[in-house]
């Protein structure tokens, strides 16, 4: 990167301006009274508090580069603030729609099963993806984690393991151990950003299995394995170790062998998962994703066999139970995917409906 | 979808650092006068400083030592910063020591003034590139 060496001084109208602008978001969102809704509303007082000190702080200091600095940090702030408040729109709008409480139900196990500090917000959007704000609380800037989580809005309740991909990714954010994987990849020359991406999207896959089993994998494959063929990008692991990872951290035999329809339907070759550079810290992604999730997939396949024959009688709130024995029927045929969302979506009104 | 997460979070990593490296040099610029901020935020700012400063410095020694190691993102920054400063690692792992130990004497060298502005510009860029990346921030 070639630094800047220009240093424009600021603008005090600019700094006006920019007042002006947080003050108007946080007026907006003053109407906000509801949980989780009040998330939104707090997050915005505070990215005000801190934009309000530092233009304060710019204001008073005589070096220009300072100065400068409040300024942008102000500056971007605001610009990412704008960026949730659209996402935002998006969750407000997504709470007319009756799937929205189901929704929240797998968030909340979720967060509560993963430990996450705070809760995201999620909402009906174009595709499975997670966005947030700054959570460097221990040095720099005090402000609380704030997350948002995205669903695709057409797509089927049955692809919801997806999302505990995407909180994963919001997990590792507050987890410090995973710099030790990280500076592994520094011991073994691999120091491009692009590794540490790759590590990551590993460790997701990884945390979202141990949370849901052998459904995230059905999930994952029968969303994404075509494509992936076609899908080259360097910050992605191949997709042939991603598979190999996924079906390598469920260990239980028996469910394992329950689980053969779904495995038998994607070719995953261990020589040429074991390509991908990353490969060598397979054994300890495992391990760390085993140990930072408080309550992994816990499901018996004799449960799940009984369960087969009658999905109404699967336990309120097991979801793990719910989208591993759905997609099992799917896959094992005895289900048509039709029938399994519409199962899975009276299994989640019930639920919702006893809460 | 997870880029857009990266870069989110890449664009806070870089902001973050900015301002740690920010609010030292005022901390330290306050000192010479009656301080506008409370003794202790001033004495977390520089003690937030002189904790990033150990990690970047780890860095630095992991660029020419074979077993020292760091997260690829410091150890990105701490290249970027001995490119744009012309000096060899060691030298700058040097320089980082003058800039730590100034902090604890709550004084700033020109050596450790520039070093903190020097990775505020670096931070700063990378985070604007990072945002840019996320949607257009310019018409």
């Amino acid at each position: 990167m070639r630094i800047n060496q220009t240093n424009y001084p600021v603008i005090p109208i600019s700094e006006k301006a920019l007042l002006a602008k947080i003050d108007k978001i946080a007026k907006d969102c003053s109407r906000l009274d509801q949980y989780p809704m009040t998330l939104f509303k707090d997050h915005v007082k505070e990215i005000k508090r801190e934009v309000e000190t530092r233009l304060s702080d710019s204001a008073s200091t005589t070096d220009p580069i300072l100065r400068k600095q409040y300024y942008l940090f102000s500056w971007l702030s605001i610009w990412l603030l704008s960026d949730q408040l659209e996402k935002f729109t998006l969750v407000e709008a997504s709470t007319n729609d009756p799937m929205w409480s189901h929704l929240n139900i797998v968030i909340d196990d979720l967060v509560h099963r993963l430990g996450l500090s705070s809760k995201p917000l999620p909402f009906f959007g174009s595709s499975f993806y997670c966005t947030g704000s700054f959570a460097y609380t221990e040095r720099g800037i005090p402000v609380s984690p704030f997350y948002q989580v995205s669903t695709e809005s057409q797509e089927s309740i049955l692809f919801w393991p997806l999302l505990a991909h995407e909180i994963a990714h919001l997990k590792l954010h507050e987890t410090d151990e995973v710099q030790n994987l990280r500076r592994e990849l520094s011991r073994h020359n691999l120091r491009s950003e692009k590794y540490r991406e790759r590590l990551d999207e590993a460790l997701c896959d990884i945390i979202a299995t141990v949370l849901y089993g052998p459904a995230y994998i059905a999930a994952f494959g029968t969303k994404f394995w075509q494509i992936l063929d076609e899908y080259h990008d360097e910050s992605y692991p191949s997709n042939q170790f991603r598979l190999f990872v996924m079906f390598k951290t469920i260990k239980d035999e028996d469910l394992g062998h329950l689980f053969n329809s779904i495995r038998n339907n994607f070719e995953v070759n261990e020589r040429l998962a074991r390509r991908e550079k990353i490969s060598f810290l397979t054994d300890e992604m495992i391990e760390f994703g085993e140990n930072l999730v408080r309550n992994p997939v816990d499901v018996d396949g004799t449960r799940i066999i009984d369960f087969c024959s009658d999905p109404d009688r699967i336990d309120k709130r097991r979801l793990d139970y719910l989208f591993n024995t759905l997609w099992l029927m799917i896959y094992q045929g005895t289900k048509t995917f039709d029938a399994a969302t519409n199962m899975a979506e009276s299994l989640l009104e019930r639920w919702t409906k006893r809460c | 979808m997870t880029k857009k997460w990266f870069l989110i979070e890449g664009a806070s990593r870089n902001m973050n650092i900015a301002m740690i490296c920010t609010d030292a040099i005022y901390a330290i610029n306050q000192l010479s006068g009656k301080p506008k901020w409370t003794k202790e935020k001033l004495e977390s700012s520089i003690e937030n400083a002189k904790s990033f400063l150990r990690d970047f410095s780890v860095a630095v020694e992991s660029m020419y030592r074979n077993d020292v190691f760091s997260d690829p993102f410091m150890f990105s920054l701490a290249d970027e910063t001995a490119k744009s400063i012309s000096v060899r690692p060691k030298q700058l792992l040097s320089i980082t020591r003058k800039t730590i130990s100034d902090l604890s004497d709550k004084l700033l060298s020109s050596e450790a003034y520039n070093l903190l502005t020097v990775i505020i510009k670096i931070t700063q860029q990378a985070a604007v590139h990072k945002c840019e990346s996320i949607k257009p921030i310019i018409l």
